[in-house]
């Protein structure tokens, strides 16, 4: 008795050629860059605000946020469920700002004069609105630099982000209770900070 | 009167605090003025955190920003993509199906395994019962009788499970039960 075995390529049967082969590859890719595009444009500036407000400085959080969605883009399995990949970029974001302050030491908000030569100031709709809108935003600076890297990020996660205490302590790796306490410590010292302010600009 | 101090406030003022003592608090702060006083001081300031972290400080071009940052974004990924080693492209099982496969097979072995000796069991191949030159016994398709050279089958259905006995009377009897109706034969062949 004869036993004949013929294997074929599938590929063969179903008519692909190696052309059409690099067309469906080349066709996947661009569905990925698609993919990939839309999550960058949909999460940079949240993203970036998140780092800059923890870090301080618009360079470092330049740097920081281009590490943050490499990292987050590298591991294409964990984009599949939208929301899950928001909340996990926010949570890699945080701790690579966090890292980095571990790193590099205390939190500097940066000057005008320190800034990049290519960061240029944008256009306002009023000066005045401008104006008041850049002290404001050096009164959140400096009321952020207060606080601990912890709880800076605590505070940014919980009340401008939204999320809630059971989310943030999973972002910063830590329990319910020590988030409970870095957002609590977070919100007196940047009360009385501004309480502070407010006096000193009446005298 | 005991007030809460800053902290616990804070924690107020966010909804973090236990319900009871959110309760309690937040009673508190009804009527006691200066707790009041310290709670919208707290939620004004959380307010004002939220309102301001969106600004962007007035030297940055975001636009420009934002291009340099995708760019150097697809660089980076680039050049991960250009170390990464490939993941080879086949038939990749995860541990859960393969463990569901495996279970599912020891159900299914084991499954045929009690089938196998329950007819093992209840086929007795000797049971007969002989009386001058006529014998009855039990065979593969049911109930035999020879006498003289001629043979007769009583059958019993093939796909059921058929259990053969001798009684005191001098019977061979084969009893098979219906798998779906559940209803009971019993076959007897007496010798006199």
């Amino acid at each position: 008795m004869r036993v004949a075995i013929q294997q074929r390529p599938v590929t063969a049967s179903l008519g692909l050629t190696k052309n059409t082969m690099a067309q469906a590859d080349s066709s996947i890719d661009s569905v990925a860059r698609e993919r990939h595009d839309l999550f960058v444009q949909t999460h940079m500036r949240r993203v970036f605000l998140l780092i800059y407000r923890i870090v301080g400085n618009v360079a470092d959080a330049q740097d920081l946020t281009q590490e943050a969605f490499i990292k987050a883009l590298s591991r294409e399995e964990q984009l599949k469920d939208l929301e899950k990949a928001a909340h996990w970029l926010s949570r890699i974001a945080t701790n690579t700002a966090l890292d980095h302050l571990r790193r590099n030491g205390r939190v500097h908000f940066s000057d005008l004069d320190e800034m990049p030569e290519r960061l240029h100031v944008s256009r306002a709709a009023s000066p005045e609105a401008e104006v008041l809108r850049e002290e404001r935003r050096q009164l959140l600076e400096a009321g952020l630099a207060v606080l601990t890297p912890r709880e800076r990020a605590a505070l940014l996660l919980r009340d401008v982000d939204e999320l809630s205490a059971e989310e943030v302590a999973a972002h910063l790796n830590c329990s319910k209770a020590t988030v409970r306490s870095h957002i609590a410590n977070a919100r007196a010292k940047f009360k009385k900070f501004l309480e502070r302010h407010r006096k000193g600009s009446a005298l | 009167m005991s007030h809460p101090d800053l902290r616990t406030l804070a924690l107020l003022a966010g909804g973090e605090l236990p319900w009871w003592q959110r309760y309690r608090w937040s009673f508190h702060t009804r009527n006691c003025e200066n707790c009041r006083q310290e709670l919208e001081a707290l939620d004004e300031s959380r307010a004002f955190v939220a309102r301001n972290t969106a600004t962007l400080p007035a030297f940055v071009d975001w636009d420009r920003l934002a291009d340099d940052m995708r760019a150097n974004i697809q660089v980076g990924l680039e050049a991960g993509e250009a170390i990464r080693p490939r993941e080879p492209v086949g038939l990749r099982l995860d541990w859960r199906p393969a463990v569901a496969l495996t279970a599912l097979t020891l159900v299914v072995l084991t499954g045929w395994y009690l089938n196998i000796n329950r007819h093992s069991i209840y086929r007795l191949p000797s049971a007969s019962v002989e009386a001058g030159d006529a014998r009855v016994e039990s065979g593969s398709d049911g109930i035999v009788l020879t006498r003289g050279g001629g043979r007769m089958t009583v059958m019993q259905p093939k796909a059921q499970a058929v259990s053969y006995s001798v009684n005191s009377t001098g019977a061979v009897s084969a009893r098979t039960i219906d798998a779906e109706t559940g209803q009971v034969t019993i076959s007897h062949v007496y010798l006199d």
